[in-house]
């Protein structure tokens, strides 16, 4: 088994408070543990009294008083000289661990010893000690712990990948454990994900449980930790405010790759702002008229027999190659888009819908600066109606399959700013998608069993069980001219295929019901 | 002017060639698309019956559960009926077992009855074949006789 020494700074906690979090580590069912605790100079008399009590009380209890008061940063590090366990817990000195956290930590590194990080999910309590706001973690995302420090509390890091890194950084108080993190997950052969509530964070009006403006000056040296992150990794990206406590990633690409854009349509018509517009012929207009990005071909697939006159107007909208395809006479779109990812020329080519309308200009760029990584399979915008209304902010499988975030409005945040932040999610609506055309074509496309966008949540499934899955990101916006349904028929054959698969997505384990109220629309 | 028309028709023949290749390629990498969509719809179909083998399998897990679950809750319900007819039974003895005793204690106060009846009627034979009785009917005769006649009038 492995051991632990859990860390925690002390200066002047609430009485009741700190005595409740020395009942938590003191009621742990696991007895192989070490307390750290570092006294920062605490005025509060009783502290050090308190504290010389307890480590005569228990010899498993170690105290450091600091001669001057010096800060989180510094305390935390003098509690991690004194630390002999291999790993590293660490504990606010108001805040309370779950009876259970070290045992079941301990198992999660048991059946992965190369695990260097281990996080769990989390609650707060009020200073009464009622829990409330509880935070389902999803596994591992390290897009998302880039927006926002999601993995928080509780986090078990080993010691020596610790020692390795340099330890707590001075500069960065306030976001002093988010710096840490980010720096051992550059080096960590495993992290692991405790799908538990370990961790009670206690909102006083002073800590940023309570709210994330209570400490502005946490929030940026939040930034700095990740621009500093981005900069280790070799990756240049702006980095600016999302939200309260939530960053925003903007990527720069270093090369433009040939991008082919796959379009299938049948050319149907519809009322756009009280005009009669065909809707690919508004699509390819829009994606003239604002995308920036300039290396990429069209690949348009028709229906056989189409009105010639417009396909071939179609062409001189835009300055890029075109390629027409026709398709067979069943215009089924799926087939459709399989007949354009079998032409493309790129390796990543995006599924346009036609249904959409491109609205911001660095809508390519900024798909295309999520690719390259491993197990991303795909990567989308958000889509929006034309009321500004969200469409589909990834593809959520819990409890069922859904659009995340369908019916809010695109600029709210969402459930813990999850709508706000770029993230790794199950999978991505391909109304709008940058998808890596082998990763699709090695599970077979698009299915000819769906004729409606239950054909995103099979893609999606099935890239899922290939061990891959697809980012969205908010930095984009597409319109999309159309309700999204799916008739009953085809939730009968996705949960014919897929039920088994229901309520297993790891990146949406929140309840989804609450998070989207209308679910899938039919 | 002979070679010139040699030549002449060797080009038309080489670009009658050229073209017939190219239609050649072009029909051939029609076929190669279409056999790869075909490539596509049969890994979608292998992938669609993994997961509905694992669909299946989920729900005859999920089913055997509920058929375990039910298994269960008949069992508990076999369990408790057969105790509470036990109970019934035992019930059942206990009041047949108080009904006997009732009984013995009703035939008990019966013969009780007969003989307080009994030693009542020996008690009124006795009575009346005593003398003092004998006296005092003879003393009452004429009052008898009279009672009688008035009942007559």
């Amino acid at each position: 088994m492995p051991t632990f020494s859990i860390i925690t700074p002390v200066f002047n906690p609430p009485r009741d408070a700190f005595e409740s979090c020395v009942a938590s580590v003191l009621n742990q069912s696991m007895t192989d543990w070490e307390w750290c605790l570092a006294n920062d100079a605490s005025s509060h008399e009783w502290v050090s009294d308190r504290l010389s009590e307890l480590q005569l009380a228990d010899s498993r209890i170690r105290v450091m008083n600091r001669p001057s008061n010096g800060g989180i940063v510094a305390a935390s590090n003098d509690a991690i000289s004194i630390a002999q366990g291999d790993f590293l817990v660490l504990l606010d000195n108001d805040d309370e661990l779950h009876q259970d956290a070290l045992l079941l930590v301990a198992e999660a590194i048991e059946k992965e010893p190369h695990t260097d990080y281990v996080y769990s999910d989390e609650d707060k309590l009020t200073p009464e000690g009622v829990r409330f706001d509880g935070f389902a973690k999803p596994t591992w995302s390290p897009e998302r712990l880039l927006a926002q420090n999601y993995t928080s509390h509780l986090s078990v890091l080993r010691r020596s990948l610790v020692d390795s890194v340099g330890r707590f950084r001075s500069g960065f108080d306030g976001s002093q454990d988010y710096d840490l993190v980010l720096r051992v997950v550059e080096r960590a052969r495993h992290i692991a994900h405790v799908p538990h509530v370990l961790y009670h964070w206690r909102t006083l009006p002073t800590s940023t449980a309570s709210s994330a403006s209570a400490k502005p000056y946490a929030f940026l040296a939040a930034l700095k930790a990740v621009r500093g992150h981005l900069e280790r990794c070799g990756t240049s990206a702006e980095v600016t405010e999302a939200g309260p406590s939530l960053a925003r990633v903007r990527r720069s690409i270093s090369h433009h790759p040939l991008v082919s854009i796959v379009i299938a349509t049948d050319l149907r018509s519809r009322r756009i702002f009280g005009v009669d517009t065909v809707l690919a012929t508004n699509l390819i207009a829009s994606l003239s008229k604002v995308t920036t990005y300039n290396n990429y071909e069209v690949v348009l697939v028709v229906p056989p027999q189409s009105d010639e006159t417009l396909i071939s107007k179609m062409p001189s909208i835009l300055e890029q190659p075109v390629q027409v395809l026709h398709g067979d006479d069943t215009v089924d779109l799926g087939q459709y888009l399989n007949i354009g990812l079998i032409a493309a020329r790129s390796r990543h080519a995006v599924l346009l819908d036609q249904h959409c309308e491109l609205i911001d200009g660095d809508w390519l760029a900024t798909l295309l600066g999520y690719i390259g990584r491993d197990s991303v399979a795909a990567v989308a915008p958000l889509l929006v109606d034309e009321f500004g209304s969200l469409l589909s902010a990834g593809i959520g499988f819990s409890p069922e399959p859904h659009n995340i975030g369908f019916g809010r409005h695109h600029s709210d945040l969402g459930p813990v700013g999850m709508l706000a932040i770029a993230r790794e999610c199950y999978g991505v609506s391909t109304r709008c998608a940058l998808v890596d055309v082998e990763a699709v074509k090695s599970v077979g496309g698009f299915s000819p069993a769906f004729s409606t966008i239950a054909r995103d949540f099979d893609l999606a499934a099935k890239l899922h069980s290939k061990g891959l899955h697809a980012i969205v990101t908010p930095l984009s916006h597409v319109r999309v001219f159309d309700s999204m349904s799916i008739g009953d028929r085809e939730l009968d054959v996705l949960s014919h295929r897929w039920q088994h698969q229901y309520g297993h997505d790891p990146y949406t384990r929140i309840d989804t019901r609450v998070l989207s109220p209308a679910l899938v629309s039919s | 002017m002979l070679v010139s028309n040699d030549h002449s028709s060797e080009v038309v023949q080489r670009d009658e060639s050229t073209i017939r290749l190219q239609l050649q390629l072009q029909q051939a990498l029609h076929e190669c698309a279409e056999f790869e969509l075909q490539v596509l719809n049969s890994r979608d179909h292998a992938l669609g019956q993994a997961a509905e083998i694992g669909a299946l399998r989920f729900r005859i897990v999920k089913q055997a559960a509920t058929y375990e679950q039910r298994l269960n809750d008949q069992s508990t319900h076999i369990t408790n009926h057969l105790a509470h007819i036990s109970r019934l039974e035992s019930a059942h003895a206990e009041a047949n077992q108080r009904a006997n005793v009732l009984e013995a204690q009703r035939q008990e106060l019966i013969a009780l009855r007969s003989s307080v009846l009994e030693a009542q009627r020996q008690e009124l034979i006795a009575l009346r074949s005593s003398t003092t009785w004998k006296i005092g009917r003879f003393f009452m005769l004429p009052v008898r006789v009279l009672k009688r006649l008035t009942r007559r009038s």
